[in-house]
């Protein structure tokens, strides 16, 4: 099958299992958001889906391969921008270079998407939180990955940096690239997600249409959520 | 004239046998920082990087090896270089061929010990981002030693300072052999002891400014470097 696929997946630290018999099949498509309370296990399911961590028992695939064997089809941005020590403009040269190519013209045209061309030979250091997470999305795309991974990537933005964060996640997905988002922000999930993924205490307890799960979620632990009270 | 006021005359005319030990010096350490740092870059981040068998082991010698006295190196590479000594059918005691290995023996943990401790933060900050590409373990040391560029050429200017200032292993395997292996310290410590305080006074003078120069690089290096670093 194309698309994710993960088969009794479970994941523990130092005997505690984080990750319970995880089970779930998801076409290359739209917005995946993964909802679920602080310490659920959201940003540790994002991880091993993109196969930066190997599950302790199961398997995780992306069209029928290995989740480790097929990273570069991906691209992974984390809650907490890593900016290389270069300017915006070598920051974004960089994934390409790994990759052995070279395309002025796709870094150009990131910058732009990203609106940071006027920065594009400042230090990286030098950008705020929210031109640092837009630098660390379209260094994300310009490998021209499938799918992309947001782990929270608008906490702590304000409205103005997430409406262009969003931007850019609408436009890699009409260019049709698959997301995986997580995100507490219930605002920002209604907003985004074509579908849910909920989890809670590691258990993968709902996963359903975004439509579905706001309007009749099915499970107490989701209904809590929604509810703010989990 | 004052001793001082000849030391500067002969500093500013350029006189023939200043510049011919200054120029042998600078060609010894710089040689000799090179060589060290060829092995010593790779070898510090790799040891900032990777959990491997011995690593801690090889991290406590290194660190022994910073004070490590100068004449005993000297002496144990005078022994391996000496007729009788392993090494001594290639005939390079007594030349600069010698200084440079000493100087690049005693530099080695120096650049090592300042690479490690550059490339260690750096790793924490970016290992979940290299985690996530998929980038080969000589891509990952490439781009750390790189990002970590200027703490690094500040390891080599330090260590290129403390092989210019070296004196103790270059006497004993150099034989301070005038015209030939006769460096700045080696020749300020001669002088001294003979009286002819002009050309040490001299030699003192450049050495000196060498160093502030060093040091100069090394604060300038350090605070362009510092624009590149994240400190939100």
């Amino acid at each position: 099958m194309t698309g994710l696929k993960l088969t009794d997946v479970s994941y523990s630290v130092d005997g505690t299992q984080l990750l319970h018999h995880i089970n779930f099949a998801q076409d290359n498509k739209g917005i995946n958001a993964i909802l679920g309370p602080n310490g659920a296990g959201k940003s540790l399911l994002l991880s091993l889906i993109h196969g930066v961590i190997r599950p302790d028992m199961g398997l995780v695939t992306w069209d029928g391969v290995a989740t480790h064997k097929n990273k570069h089809t991906r691209g992974f941005v984390f809650q907490t921008p890593i900016v290389l020590r270069r300017s915006v403009r070598a920051n974004l040269a960089y994934p390409l270079k790994i990759i052995g190519k070279n395309s002025s013209a796709a870094i150009d045209d990131m910058l732009e998407l990203s609106h940071l061309t006027a920065l594009a030979d400042q230090p990286a250091a030098s950008l705020s939180g929210g031109e640092a997470q837009r630098m660390a999305i379209a260094r994300a795309l310009i490998t021209r990955p499938t799918v992309l991974l947001l782990d929270e990537p608008c906490s702590n933005l304000d409205p103005a940096s997430t409406k262009l964060i969003e931007a850019m996640i609408r436009t890699f997905v009409a260019d049709s690239g698959s997301v995986y988002i997580s995100t507490h922000d219930l605002a920002q999930a209604k907003r985004l997600a074509d579908v849910v993924l909920f989890i809670e205490a590691g258990q993968l307890l709902e996963h359903k249409p975004a439509e579905d799960f706001f309007a009749t979620p099915a499970t107490p632990q989701a209904r809590a959520y929604l509810s703010g009270d989990l | 004239m004052t001793i001082l006021g000849q030391a500067a005359e002969l500093v500013l005319s350029a006189d023939a046998e200043l510049i011919g030990i200054v120029g042998l010096s600078l060609r010894v350490s710089l040689t000799a920082t090179l060589i060290a740092s060829l092995f010593a870059i790779p070898l510090g981040a790799a040891l900032a990087i990777w959990q491997f068998p011995f690593r801690q082991i090889l991290i406590v010698i290194s660190t022994s090896l910073m004070a490590l006295p100068p004449v005993v190196v000297g002496l144990i590479i005078y022994l391996l270089l000496s007729r009788a000594g392993p090494l001594g059918h290639y005939g390079i005691l007594f030349t600069p061929t010698a200084m440079i290995i000493a100087q690049s023996v005693l530099i080695f943990p120096i650049v090592l010990a300042l690479t490690r401790e550059a490339i260690l933060p750096l790793n924490r900050d970016y290992k979940n981002l290299l985690d996530a590409w998929d980038i080969s373990p000589i891509q990952r040391l490439k781009t750390l030693i790189w990002d970590a560029r200027f703490a690094v050429v500040t390891g080599l200017l330090a260590g290129f300072g403390r092989a210019l200032a070296e004196v103790g292993a270059v006497i004993i395997v150099g034989g301070n052999i005038a015209g030939f292996t006769r460096v700045m310290t080696t020749t300020i410590a001669l002088e001294t002891s003979k009286g002819n305080l002009q050309l040490a006074l001299a030699l003192g003078i450049v050495l000196l400014s060498i160093a502030i120069l060093i040091n100069a690089l090394i604060h300038w290096i350090g605070s362009f470097g510092r624009k590149y670093q994240v400190t939100r």
